[in-house]
């Protein structure tokens, strides 16, 4: 058994006959797209462990952190938002504006006979 | 938050992605949170590559209805409609965001829960939600259990 990040966002455990014993991992939440990544153990989430192709083999890449949300990013949201902070509950705000938005113009298009 | 768990199947010999679809209701959606979920492969055991991935969603695809049963008998019924069995995959899915991947030997299952506060958040708006599946097509089958929270 490995021991656990500190303060890791979630774990798992893989239990493949072809290993000796069942495999205990931890994850971080990237707080840009809410996605988990698993981290390397005792790296303090500095080194991430991405999947390959190949089954319990990864490839370590370094970790990133937003300091702005003051927390772990995963390397797509540091390559599709190129460092800029994007917070997730944001992203969530916006997604759910979008339909509050769409209902109110719904009720004023009725309002003024369009709709 | 009222908690629900979810057993799901693929035992069809379909060529798809998705194994298990969890969406926001379309008349009253909420947010919907995965703490956990585990799943394995079925099939006479092989040494292919599965590749496990969680993906966000914006509409169904084809496949058969099944209820998320609370956790505490006391919850009211669940207002996600989850979908298993599923034979045409859901149009989002494929270029659907990953949250998570895990690519494993074909014999092995596994299982993931997040810490309170961290887990997998849908926004509550119309048919947003979770596809948990594959990252290539597979016709082989799969069996797994899901638990979420509905805000």
């Amino acid at each position: 058994m490995i021991a656990p990040a500190r303060g890791a966002h979630g774990y798992g455990i893989i239990v493949d006959p072809s290993l000796s014993r069942p495999v205990e991992f931890d994850t971080v939440q990237c707080k840009h797209c809410g996605g988990h990544i698993k981290v390397k153990p005792g790296s303090g989430y500095t080194v991430y462990l991405m999947p390959t192709d190949t089954p319990n083999v990864y490839r370590e890449e370094m970790g990133f952190w937003c300091g702005r949300c003051t927390g772990p990013e995963c390397l797509a949201c540091h390559r599709r938002y190129k460092g800029r902070c994007r917070p997730f509950e944001l992203w969530l705000d916006q997604q759910e504006q979008k339909i509050r938005n769409k209902l109110e113009l719904g009720r004023f298009f009725r309002y003024i006979g369009i709709g | 938050m009222a908690a629900y768990a979810t057993s799901f199947n693929k035992t069809g010999a379909d060529s798809v992605l998705c194994v298990l679809e969890l969406l926001a209701d379309a008349t009253t959606p909420r947010r919907q949170k995965i703490f956990s979920f585990g799943i394995g492969c079925t099939a006479a055991s092989n040494d292919g590559v599965h590749q496990y991935s969680v993906r966000r969603i914006t509409n169904s695809g084809t496949g058969t209805s099944v209820t998320p049963n609370p956790l505490d008998p006391a919850d009211a019924a669940c207002l996600a409609d989850a979908e298993h069995l599923i034979t045409v995959d859901p149009a989002s899915y494929g270029a659907g965001i990953e949250l998570y991947r895990e690519p494993l030997n074909g014999r092995a299952s596994w299982q993931w829960n997040a810490n309170p506060g961290r887990e997998f958040v849908s926004p509550n708006t119309a048919s947003a939600g979770f596809g948990i599946g594959l990252s290539a097509a597979s016709t082989s089958t799969y069996s797994g259990n899901l638990q979420h929270e509905e805000q």
